[in-house]
């Protein structure tokens, strides 16, 4: 009669660690998931707004303006040199990017033209563009 | 109310199912969520990458191999173009991203990681 007792008690305490576990792994698991959208959606945030950081810049910041019009996707060198003037600060401020660590590169051919901020990680966008009749890569990254 | 020795065997039984069943379930959603995530932004950004080089090489007015190269120089991707629904050139694959333009030929630039 103890014997069964004793082995009731035990099964009923497994049952109880079993539920336990069951349910500290369903919480744990909730969390991670949890951190992983919100992870995601920090990054997507980035990203969009990086794509419209580099819209502007190729839309109009650095766009050649020919006959009452800006040429999206082709920028303009002397408006690149300007660029190359102003501070991180500002860039991050036009861009609407005051959050991040930003930098900005164009590269023409293997050549950097312009190099702008310090940034390693996070998250980069390119953008395909034309520097006169030449082919150039803009990257911004957001860190 | 009267416990019963063998009904409580298959009830820790039956909860040891369930929490394992629950374990795989909330990894495989764990690892399909980060797979699906991953997957969505990188494609976002190729679609973007695909929709400037064409951009640009029709501002050329260039659809040559050579002005598409930056392409795969800018992201690592791999490409193909097609004319009127004939390869111009390029590798064969499966495409994640296709762009198509209508001008004097109809152009067809397909793009994969």
């Amino acid at each position: 009669m103890v014997l069964k007792g004793q082995v009731f008690m035990l099964d009923l305490s497994s049952a109880f660690l079993v539920l336990l576990l069951m349910s500290s792994s369903f919480l744990a698991i909730m969390a991670m998931t949890n951190n992983r959208i919100i992870d995601s959606y920090g990054d997507f945030m980035k990203q969009k707004k990086l794509l419209d950081a580099s819209e502007k810049l190729i839309s109009v910041d650095l766009a050649v303006y020919s006959e009452n019009t800006l040429k999206r996707h082709e920028l303009s060198m002397e408006k690149i040199q300007e660029l190359g003037y102003k501070s991180v600060e500002e860039l991050k401020h036009e861009l609407l990017l005051d959050d991040y660590n930003v930098s900005l590169k164009i590269d023409k051919g293997g050549e950097i033209i312009l190099d702008v901020g310090e940034s390693s990680g996070g998250v980069a966008v390119k953008r395909i563009v034309l520097c006169g009749d030449e082919t150039c890569v803009l990257e911004i990254r957001a860190g | 109310m009267c416990w019963r020795f063998g009904q409580d065997r298959g009830y820790v039984f039956t909860l040891d199912a369930v929490l394992s069943l629950v374990i795989v379930i909330g990894f495989g959603s764990i690892l399909v969520n980060f797979l699906d995530q991953e997957d969505n932004l990188n494609s976002e950004c190729l679609y973007q990458l695909a929709q400037d080089a064409m951009e640009v090489c029709s501002k050329k007015a260039d659809f040559s191999e050579d002005c598409f190269n930056v392409l795969s120089e800018a992201s690592g991707a791999h490409y193909s173009l097609y004319k009127n629904g004939r390869k111009a050139f390029g590798e064969d694959g499966k495409a994640d991203v296709t762009i198509t333009r209508a001008y004097i030929d109809r152009i067809e630039l397909r793009v994969w990681a």
